[in-house]
């Protein structure tokens, strides 16, 4: 017995699905973004622009507390890395005062992916 | 953060220096055995050195306004016309109050000596009867209970606000001064003092995680004041009219960190304060100064 048909439908077929998979991932990760982008400003979630400025023009803004976030990925090409730092930035600097998202359940673990989904935009 | 955007952020030199002075100034959980040999004198010297080394274009002088803020700008602000409208209006309230006679016919007056002028400044003091650190508005209150008359509730700020800023008011011009002269005194400021640096909350930091650290940098759209010269301005008034007591401003503090505050009058809160003020002595108190 022999397969009947060609392969062409097939690698059709395959290569809809993997632009498919491509663009609802891209989607995700864009929806992903906006929910970061909720919580970095949220004052009872991440309240992250309260400490960083993203490209501050204006003296107060260059004074705040923590590092400037534009760039980000030059910085942390790692994002694993990253998310470390966000989960507990402590873990490898002591007297940091940015808060321990992660480990002290500041924001959940998707709400961190969010959060680097976004913050990796910058 | 890579250490090269500290670099760019902030002034390495002085982070260093300031941090290599954490242990001086208070940075750990509890005073260790070398902290507790500083006095608190020296203790308060080497802050003021720190945060100078911080903040090397300012002096104590500019750091008067406490919570108010440091730049000329804040300070323009903190001292506008509207300050001294609402201020004349909460001390006349404040004055009635002190005034008021008691059932036996004496007054607040006569609980303090020179009749409470040049007292208010300083408090907190330590009672060696009592074992603890009494506050301004503790004091009123201990006037009261002695002449019979109700005390007010500390969390009633429409009365022990203008009353607790026409007795300071009494002292106008006048340099903070509070005592920590025995080793009884010296546990509450110990206490005070490591209640300032500990870390508390979701959001795990302490006082002086930004008032000393941070001092001059900006949170959100405000500059953080530096430690020193907070104690000097309160109570404070609010926009609105209302007075903000500094317990007030602790306990609000404490709600930012996640962590559950301390009631006022509570003596860690007493303590707190008694180690606040004393870090600011030597330096001229202002009346009811304008919360941003």
């Amino acid at each position: 017995m022999t397969r009947s048909g060609s392969p062409g439908p097939f690698i059709s077929w395959m290569g809809f699905l993997t632009v498919g998979i491509a663009l609802f991932a891209s989607g995700a990760s864009a929806q992903s973004s906006a929910v970061g982008r909720e919580l970095f400003m949220d004052p009872a979630k991440g309240n992250c622009d309260a400490c960083h400025a993203v490209g501050a023009s204006l003296p107060a803004a260059k004074r705040k507390i923590g590092s400037d976030l534009s760039n980000i990925q030059s910085r942390y090409p790692d994002k694993t890395r990253l998310r470390a730092d966000i989960w507990e930035l402590g873990a490898r600097m002591a007297e940091t005062v940015m808060p321990a998202y992660g480990k002290n359940r500041i924001l959940t673990e998707t709400e961190i992916d969010a959060l680097v989904n976004y913050v990796q935009t910058l | 953060m890579p250490s090269s955007i500290m670099s760019k952020r902030f002034n390495i030199p002085a982070l260093l220096l300031v941090i290599a002075a954490a242990p001086l100034i208070g940075l750990q959980p509890l005073p260790t055995r070398a902290q507790s040999l500083q006095t608190p004198d020296q203790h308060r010297l080497a802050l003021i050195q720190a945060l100078r080394n911080l903040l090397p274009d300012s002096t104590p002088d500019h750091w008067r306004p406490g919570a108010s803020g440091s730049t000329e700008l804040v300070q323009a602000i903190a001292l506008n016309s509207d300050n001294a409208t609402n201020s004349a209006d909460i001390l006349a309230i404040g004055k009635k109050l002190w005034e008021r006679k008691f059932k036996n016919g004496k007054s607040l007056a006569s609980c303090f000596p020179n009749a409470g002028k040049r007292v208010a400044v300083t408090y907190p003091q330590f009672d060696p009867k009592s074992k603890r650190v009494v506050t301004q508005e503790m004091a009123l209150n201990r006037c009261f209970a002695l002449h019979g008359e109700s005390e007010i509730a500390l969390g009633d700020a429409a009365v022990i606000g203008p009353l607790g800023a026409y007795f300071r008011s009494l002292s106008e011009g006048q340099k903070l001064n509070v005592r920590v002269g025995t080793p009884q005194a010296r546990e509450k400021f110990d206490a005070g003092r490591a209640l300032f640096s500990r870390r508390m909350g979701q959001q795990n930091y302490a006082c002086a995680s930004c008032h000393v650290l941070n001092a001059g940098r900006v949170f959100g759209q405000q500059e953080i004041s530096p430690a020193v010269g907070q104690a000097l301005s309160w109570p404070h008034l609010q926009p609105g009219g209302k007075v903000l007591a500094l317990q007030k401003q602790f306990q609000q503090c404490m709600l930012r960190t996640g962590a559950e505050p301390f009631p006022l009058g509570s003596d860690e809160l007493n303590n707190l304060e008694y180690y606040h003020a004393f870090i600011s002595n030597g330096l001229p108190i202002r009346i009811l100064a304008v919360q941003r």
